[in-house]
């Protein structure tokens, strides 16, 4: 890694962070936890967590022809947002293997905010210059924090922001003179809240304030991945290794569990050709283990058969067991279906998500 | 918006007209659109001369189809040289004149170096031997070259990533050497030995390897194949210049004229180089972004320029013991092609011009006025954009051409009436790679509906029309797939 940047919290994260546990993530120092990691992801669900998620990737695409670039780069057509409303989507390289995937926001009908956990600015900067579309990190210039749990719109509320948003949706305000953006990516309920860097630690502050009757925990990396997990959702990087090379034909939606993500009236995006032609061999499926002991990476058998592997495997605290992400056969992935490691060790093929979303207490 | 055409043809050269004459005889509808005011594209392009009807094109021909001359009844094709001689003229007057045939060919090369005759018989014999056994490769839609010979299944992979010139390192002398190495195009990239049996593989008025004229010219294979496109009811609008291609998802639907008239069609089989059609005409990356960044990165930098002469008598290549309806190649040493490359890279004109020289009008006289003569010039591996432009170049280079021909018949400036150039233009690169990849993967796009047909289709850059032929196929099959509206 080049670069290691503080992000725009590092002075109150150093503060909480007493253990010096730090992780990078993006180039960014993150706090891997602040003492517990599996009690801050209990409090997810219980009472509310707040994280520091200015690591995530942020570019402003912007020109006149941004929607014909993102309808040929996206997995959904960008035709239909208005401003103030996003979508998750994917997107493919020439032979349909995954490339990345996030939120893509539309700011106004020629911009567009992409927020995703892996960076790919070689490919969407290239692409943009064939559109003569303008592509611009804003990382640096951002910080955000992400508030989750049941209490996380009474958190919003006690700041003072108006917390009455959709899901995918978001609203640029001044907030007592602070320009933020608040909005609703993210795969456990919640909210996220964008603010310039130099107003970071006014922004930590007053959230700080308006949390602490809610109990409030700061949740670390580590907590943070539990939650990914238990949503079920696959994260690249982390879970599976996205394509770097533009005719890669892996991973593919299909064994990610992503085609929630492609909208089959979308006609025009990158590698739709190779995706439709795909052999769908494979799919994303959640596995639970009898013990405490995650098993990333592995491989999966049933029977004499190799039918997968896992991904990314963690101890879940709310479900008092090792759970693992895992791409695998078709034929095994019926709830139920008993599979078994390398060491001799069960996994029971569960639904997803795992959990439900730490929902807000007030539906 | 007019009636839908099951097939639009983009562009009338030879491989365009081949293409859409085989679609409409499969019941077809076809509309042939030419950006020009006639068709025949490479082969037309007719000089500026006054009097003389040989064209701008190459007039050796050495890979038409035969398959099409037979299918598309082209026997008024007549020609004038069947089987040309090759010969290297040299500045030492040693020149080297190598037939087709075995025998005189070993003799001939025997007085330069009687090892190289040696080596000759032993490389010639291998390169037609594996070029005969490419054949249903390079000639037909297979997908995988099928050889059967155990010796020859591992020599094919090794000369797809050899270069010419190390292949040809068991020569010694430097004319053979520079000779075959001309035809093998840019003979010191990897790769280049497959071009040297793609052209033993070609045949020539049933010769394997040969070498010939067209009687009146290029310009009368463009002839009978227009009348083998009016015959076979295609429609031809000359001065139509497609600007760009509609399309629906991924699916071409038709093509927009300059004028702004659009077109509709089932599908597309363009004429152009990859790259014009996929970069210039197909939406902005819907060939994919990957493949439109490849496009991009591969532009291609070099080409071949084609200079005439008129003179009023005939020249004297090689001296008066050497018949003129021969081919001349001059190219000294294989340096000169690492010479030209680097010029090319530096967007100026080589010292040493590498050069392929005919005289039509030696066995067509019919192609200049009474008593002249025309000698057409291929200067290949020439810059596409040379910095000072060409303009400001196309002088210079016809005093090098000159000089480069008065080496071997003097006193060619007192003779000469009148001169002329095509300047480069931009074809599809060649590579070992290109000559492994079967027709099927050349012709068809990322687009659907959307086919190439013509040189650029080609495992080498040649008049040849097979791709022609070939993506008619593929595309008669896609329409037949695609039934319905």
């Amino acid at each position: 890694m080049s670069l290691i940047r503080a992000t725009p919290f590092h002075a109150r994260t150093s503060a909480a962070n007493r253990l010096n546990a730090w992780t990078n993530r993006n180039g960014w120092t993150l706090a891997a936890h602040y003492g517990d990691p599996a009690a801050e992801a209990l409090a997810a669900r219980l009472t509310a967590i707040v994280a520091d998620i200015s690591w995530r990737w942020r570019v402003m695409i912007e020109g006149v022809r941004t929607e014909e670039f993102l309808s040929r780069l996206l997995t959904r057509d960008p035709a239909r947002l208005e401003p103030g409303q996003a979508f998750k989507a994917l997107w493919l390289t020439d032979r349909g293997g995954v490339r990345g995937a996030g939120a893509i926001a539309r700011l106004s009908p020629d911009a567009f905010r992409l927020v995703a956990t892996e960076s790919d600015l070689d490919w969407i900067a290239r692409g943009a210059a064939l559109f003569d579309v303008r592509v611009r990190e804003i990382g640096e210039e951002e910080g955000g924090l992400a508030i989750i749990g049941p209490y996380a719109r009474n958190i919003a509320e006690a700041a003072g922001l108006d917390a009455t948003l959709e899901a995918l949706n978001f609203r640029t305000v001044s907030w007592r003179g602070l320009d933020v953006t608040l909005s609703r990516f993210g795969e456990h309920g919640g909210y996220e809240l964008w603010c310039k860097a130099d107003d970071a630690l006014l922004v930590w502050n007053r959230i700080a304030k308006a949390a602490e009757p809610f109990a409030f925990g700061l949740a670390g990396t580590d907590a943070m991945d539990v939650l990914d997990l238990e949503a079920g959702v696959p994260r690249p990087g982390r879970d599976y290794q996205a394509a770097r090379k533009g005719f890669a034909a892996q991973p593919t939606p299909a064994e990610l569990g992503l085609l929630s993500l492609i909208d089959n009236d979308h006609l025009c995006f990158n590698g739709r050709a190779a995706f439709l032609l795909a052999a769908r061999r494979r799919t994303l499926i959640g596995v639970e283990f009898k013990d405490e002991t995650p098993a990333p990476h592995a491989a999966l058998t049933h029977g004499c058969r190799r039918v997968g592997e896992t991904m990314n495997s963690l101890y879940s605290p709310a479900l008092h067991r090792a759970i693992a992400l895992a791409t695998a056969d078709v034929s095994v992935s019926a709830r139920g279906t008993l599979l078994m490691l390398p060491q001799g060790a069960q996994a029971r093929v569960v639904s997803l998500p795992f959990l439900p979303i730490p929902d807000s207490i007030t539906k | 918006m007019s009636e839908r055409k099951d097939a639009i043809v983009i562009g009338g050269g030879v491989g365009g007209l081949v293409a859409a004459t085989y679609l409409a005889r499969a019941g077809r509808s076809v509309l042939l659109l030419e950006a020009e005011t006639s068709v025949g594209g490479a082969c037309r392009a007719s000089s500026s001369i006054a009097g003389i009807r040989s064209g701008f094109a190459g007039s050796a021909l050495y890979a038409l189809d035969p398959r099409i001359v037979t299918d598309l009844d082209l026997r008024e094709l007549k020609f004038a040289v069947r089987d040309m001689l090759s010969v290297a003229l040299r500045e030492d007057g040693r020149h080297l004149v190598l037939g087709r045939d075995a025998q005189p060919a070993f003799r001939a090369i025997a007085p330069q170096s009687s090892q190289d005759a040696q080596s000759y018989r032993k490389l010639r014999e291998e390169i037609f031997a594996l070029a005969h056994a490419m054949r249903p490769f390079w000639w037909e839609a297979a997908n995988t070259p099928a050889l059967h010979d155990a010796a020859q299944a591992q020599l094919l992979p090794r000369l797809a990533v050899t270069s010419a010139a190390s292949y040809l390192s068991v020569l010694e002398s430097d004319a053979l050497r520079s000779m075959l190495a001309f035809d093998a195009g840019k003979p010191l990239e990897s790769g280049s030995a497959l071009a040297l049996v793609w052209r033993a593989a070609q045949e020539m008025c049933g010769l394997q390897g040969a070498v010939a004229t067209i009687q009146s010219g290029p310009v009368a294979l463009i002839k009978v194949l227009t009348n083998a496109v009016r015959k076979a009811g295609v429609d031809i609008r000359t001065r139509a210049r497609v600007e760009r291609m509609r399309l629906d998802g991924n699916s071409v639907t038709g093509v927009v004229l300059d004028t702004g008239e659009e077109i509709a069609g089932r599908s597309v089989l363009s004429g152009l180089t990859r790259r014009a059609t996929l970069l210039n005409l197909a939406p902005t990356a819907s060939a994919g972004f990957a493949e439109t960044q490849k496009l991009m990165r591969a532009a291609p930098r070099a080409g071949e320029a084609l200079v005439l002469f008129l003179l009023n008598a005939i020249p004297d290549f090689g001296g008066a013991n050497i018949p003129q309806t021969a081919r001349f190649v001059i190219a000294d040493r294989l340096d000169d092609f690492a010479e030209a490359t680097t010029a090319v890279r530096d967007g100026i004109l080589p010292d040493n011009l590498l050069l392929e020289v005919t005289v039509p009008t030696a066995a067509d006289p019919a192609l200049a006025p009474s008593g002249q003569h025309v000698v057409s010039v291929r200067v290949t591996r020439l810059p596409l954009a040379p910095k000072q432009g060409w303009p400001a170049l196309t002088g210079k280079l016809f005093e090098k051409v000159v000089t480069a021909l008065e080496r071997h018949t003097p006193h060619l400036r007192e003779g000469l009436l009148a001169i002329d150039a095509r300047m480069p233009v931009e074809e599809e690169p060649e590579s070992g790679t290109r000559l492994m990849t079967a027709y099927a993967e050349r012709i068809n796009t990322p687009i659907e509906g959307l086919f190439l047909c013509g040189a650029s289709a080609e495992p080498m850059n040649a008049i040849s029309g097979r791709a022609g032929r070939l993506a008619a196929g593929i595309a008669n099959a896609f329409l037949a797939r695609k039934k319905g509206p």
